[in-house]
């Protein structure tokens, strides 16, 4: 068991964890944006910067990033103190400069009291923060599609030299973990376009809804070890039929 | 042919040693800088055998100071001549070699007395350093692993590996005080220690950094095999950038003679320790410079830094313990393991025990490469080995630790080149680079320039770095142009802050260190950018005016010659002047008038 102050309370957490569960775990909000529980921590926001010292330290706190930080047995963490709320001040104002269209950043800046920014804004119209999310979940999924280009403020998302993504299987994960909704797809009941890609729908056989791509079911067959037609049914469906099955079984048992 | 033992080992030293025995050797530079090299030694080499006389002409690395070479020294004589060209071909071999008398001409002219030497030994900024890393810095050809032997490397590891336990070694680095000279000065006993208790089956030794790998590549790779060893890695790794082609080669090709003699390998020196060394080659990022980047791009990735929970002892290249070292710290691991921690902490500070290779640069008298003690004033550095101030011009500035260090101005000049002194005054050690600037130099442009190519070389992973420099840069590019206002410099100071507290690696941590030190010592120039429009060093060309001070002006002409607008107007031996209305203010005028008449209004 590991005990620790943060922001004056005693808090206490387990081996493995970082200062951002421990202090989740405690109800205290940390803000952050390139976190996500599903995925490893990355640290690049640098928005849940907090300030941390032992216990005995003599000297100054150190800026820690709290989604990587190790908690440990008798550290003072601070989470909202003068310093920490300048850096986040600071990033937000920086990322409002950079995606002033983005309703996500400009709510998020405005809670930490900046109403607006104080840098020139980027007028491409652009919302992507550099989060990375997109680039990690393709990553986690398998298909390693997409992934950051260039470097310094040039860097963006993109698919591997600017052509449509070839191992792309249209699942959407990037356009739904994306944070500020910079990525964008569009779709019927029998397509789906997203990174230069069109895609077939596979239908639900029951409901007629899309299900997923095509791609997407081959790509998941193979990795369950799976035949492709046992994909069929959208969720939806198949609670629907288990339903059923019990709720007969029920009447028969009665 | 594989040495198979310590004692195969001596012998083959004793061989190398005596290869030359009855002739005279003579080294020609062919350092990366030193074009003509080639066409000297093929004119020594030619004369000498027209003339009978008995030569070994051998390569040798860089001096460190390329702006001698081509640098030919006789080394049984002590002899150290700069400049050559190959028409000096029948003076060395009749005069130098036969008689021992140096033409003045090839002899060294120190910077500050103006004297000539010709005796190594005697030439001041040689003589003034404490060449340990350098040990071999022109004295071997980096190529031969022969002139490696013959100089004593490999003879540390024999010795590690032969007589010595891997917690031996470690126990003696962590004596000696050494510290990592990459830049962040972390003890490297402790962090040997920490690769060496992580758990995992096997791990990795690194080796990153060029400049050694050029000189002496031996050194680094013995001080790898070294590291290697204490450890317990049996794969390694040295990084190089592709486009250091010299250092590729080099390093390419030592680790294949090395290998070929047994010093790498399956079984080195006949022991049971195999450690097997591959070149992996990377761009030319400054981001590089951080060690998780560095792995990562050996790992075949974009070289981007990580958080370091775990640090890489722990958890590094392919998820294996490793142990990363700079190849200046590497060269360094022999001489500790050689001569015994106590004799390294004879030089040096007691927090900072040894020497650091820097690069002077800049406006200055004599620059390259000089190793000194930790410790040496900057003072010493630029007026002592130096010379001081090139020209007729006076210190204003140095910059120290390279592009993401600070600015040092004329009150710092007894800081002592150590990291904590260096840290206090905002600078740091860094690369090792020190960049003097002189009164015809613009703090502000400086800050503006720097943290402009920072801003570049964000990897861009993290906001603040890659959005803060963005912004800093510009911010001083308004300010440069002659678009600031006042209310930019507290803007600058508390975004610099925020960059320096809150960025992922040391890239964005030390970059803000050029805009914090010049507004802490010149903030007296920002205002006068800021609020009289004015630059007071004659560099920011929207807000200078030249004009020629007629008591000073000898009417030489020597602006007009140069003037690119044809601005400047006078006849002979009159006082000229300076059309405003042409004027772009270039200040190429300014660095050739020798009257110091072209003044800054």
């Amino acid at each position: 068991m590991i005990a620790m102050d943060i922001d004056g309370r005693r808090v206490v957490t387990e081996e493995g964890r970082t200062l951002l569960d421990a202090a989740r775990e405690a109800g205290i909000d940390i803000p952050t944006l390139c976190h996500h529980e599903a995925l490893e921590p990355f640290g690049g926001c640098r928005l849940c910067v907090v300030e941390a010292a032992p216990a005995d330290s003599r000297g100054p706190a150190e800026l820690v990033i709290s989604c990587l930080a190790p908690a440990r047995d008798g550290l003072v963490v601070r989470t909202a103190s003068e310093r920490v709320k300048e850096a986040r001040r600071t990033v937000l104002d920086l990322l409002l400069a950079r995606c002033p269209t983005s309703d996500v950043i400009r709510r998020l800046a405005a809670e930490h009291g900046v109403p607006r920014t104080s840098f020139p804004e980027s007028t491409d119209g652009s919302k992507c923060i550099l989060c990375m999310l997109c680039e990690r979940v393709c990553a986690k999924i398998g298909a390693h599609a997409i992934g950051g280009a260039g470097k310094s403020r040039g860097k963006r998302i993109a698919a591997p030299f600017d052509l449509a993504a070839e191992d792309c299987i249209g699942c959407l994960a990037c356009a739904r973990i994306c944070p500020t909704g910079h990525i964008g797809y569009e779709e019927t009941d029998d397509e789906r376009k997203i990174w230069g890609r069109t895609f077939r729908m596979v239908k639900c056989e029951v409901t007629g809804r899309p299900l997923m791509t095509e791609e997407q079911r081959s790509f998941e067959a193979k990795r369950a070890g799976l035949p492709e037609d046992w994909f069929t049914k959208c969720p939806e469906s198949k609670r629907r039929e288990t339903a059923e099955t019990i709720a007969k079984a029920f009447e028969e048992v009665r | 042919m594989k040495l198979d033992g310590r004692e195969a080992f001596s012998r083959a030293g004793e061989a190398a040693r005596g290869r030359d025995a009855g002739r005279t050797v003579v080294r020609v530079c062919r350092g990366g800088g030193c074009r003509g090299g080639a066409a000297v030694a093929a004119a020594i080499e030619s004369t000498a055998r027209e003339a009978g006389t008995v030569l070994a002409v051998r390569s040798a690395g860089c001096h460190g100071c390329c702006d001698l070479g081509p640098v030919v020294t006789v080394p049984a004589a002590g002899l150290f001549l700069a400049g050559v060209k190959p028409a000096d071909a029948p003076e060395i071999v009749t005069k130098v070699i036969g008689a021992g008398e140096v033409p003045d001409r090839l002899a060294v002219k120190d910077a500050a007395t103006k004297k000539r030497f010709a005796r190594e030994a005697e030439i001041p900024f040689l003589a003034g350093q404490t060449r340990i890393g350098l040990r071999n810095a022109g004295r071997i050809d980096p190529a031969d692993l022969d002139d490696a032997i013959a100089a004593g490397t490999y003879g540390a590891a024999a010795k590690a590996l032969t007589t010595m336990t891997p917690e031996q070694v470690i126990a003696v680095i962590e004596a000696s005080g050494l510290r990592g000279r990459g830049g962040a000065g972390f003890s490297t006993g402790l962090k040997w220690r920490a690769c060496r208790e992580a758990t995992g089956d096997d791990r990795f030794a690194v080796a990153n950094g060029t400049v050694l790998l050029e000189i002496d590549p031996h050194a680094v790779l013995e001080g790898l095999l070294i590291a290697a060893y204490a450890v317990g890695a049996h794969e390694g790794f040295v990084f190089a950038r592709a486009d250091s082609a010299r250092a590729v080669a080099l390093v390419k090709g030592a680790i294949e003679t090395a290998t070929a003699r047994g010093l790498l390998g399956e079984r080195i020196l006949g022991t049971d320790f195999s450690f097997t060394v591959r070149l992996a080659l990377g761009g030319s990022e400054f981001v590089c410079g951080e060690s998780t980047a560095v792995l990562r791009a050996i790992e075949g990735l974009v070289p981007e830094p990580r958080v370091k929970y775990p640090r890489s002892a722990e958890r590094g290249l392919f998820g294996r313990p490793t142990v990363l070292d700079n190849s200046e710290t590497l060269a360094l691991v022999p001489v500790v393991v050689a001569r015994g921690p106590e004799e390294f902490r004879k030089v040096g500070t007691a927090e900072s025990p040894g020497t650091k290779v820097l690069n002077l640069g800049g406006r200055v008298r004599q620059g390259g490469l000089f190793e000194v003690p930790f410790g040496t004033t900057l003072r010493t550095l630029v007026f002592g080995l130096g010379g001081g101030v090139a020209g007729k011009r006076r210190f204003k500035a140095a910059m120290v630790g390279g592009p993401s260090g600070g600015i040092l101005g004329e009150a710092d000049l007894d800081t002592p080149l150590d990291y904590g002194p260096l840290a206090a005054r905002g600078a740091i050690v860094g690369s090792g680079n020190v960049m003097v600037m002189d009164d015809h130099s613009c703090p502000v442009d400086v800050a503006r320039y720097f943290t402009h190519s920072l801003a570049a070389e964000s990897c861009g992973k993290c906001v603040p770095c890659r959005e803060g420099l963005h912004h800093l840069a510009e911010i001083l590019t308004r300010i440069t142009l002659g678009e600031g206002t006042p209310a930019d410099l507290p803007r600058l100071r508390a975004l610099a802050r925020v960059v320096a507290d809150a960025s992922l690696c040391g890239l964005g941590k030390t970059a803000p260190n050029v805009v914090l030190s010049t507004l802490d010592r010149f903030e007296a120039e920002y205002r006068a950018h800021v609020e009289d429009r004015k630059c007071p060093g004659g560099v920011c060309r929207a807000l200078t005016k030249f004009e020629i001070d007629t008591d000073l002006c000898e009417g030489c002409q020597a602006c007009q010659k140069v003037c690119p607008t044809g601005a400047i107007s006078g006849a002979k031996k009159q006082p000229h002047r300076i059309d405003p209305e042409i004027c772009t203010a270039c200040g190429m005028c300014r660095t050739k008038c020798k009257f110091d008449a072209i003044t800054v209004v």
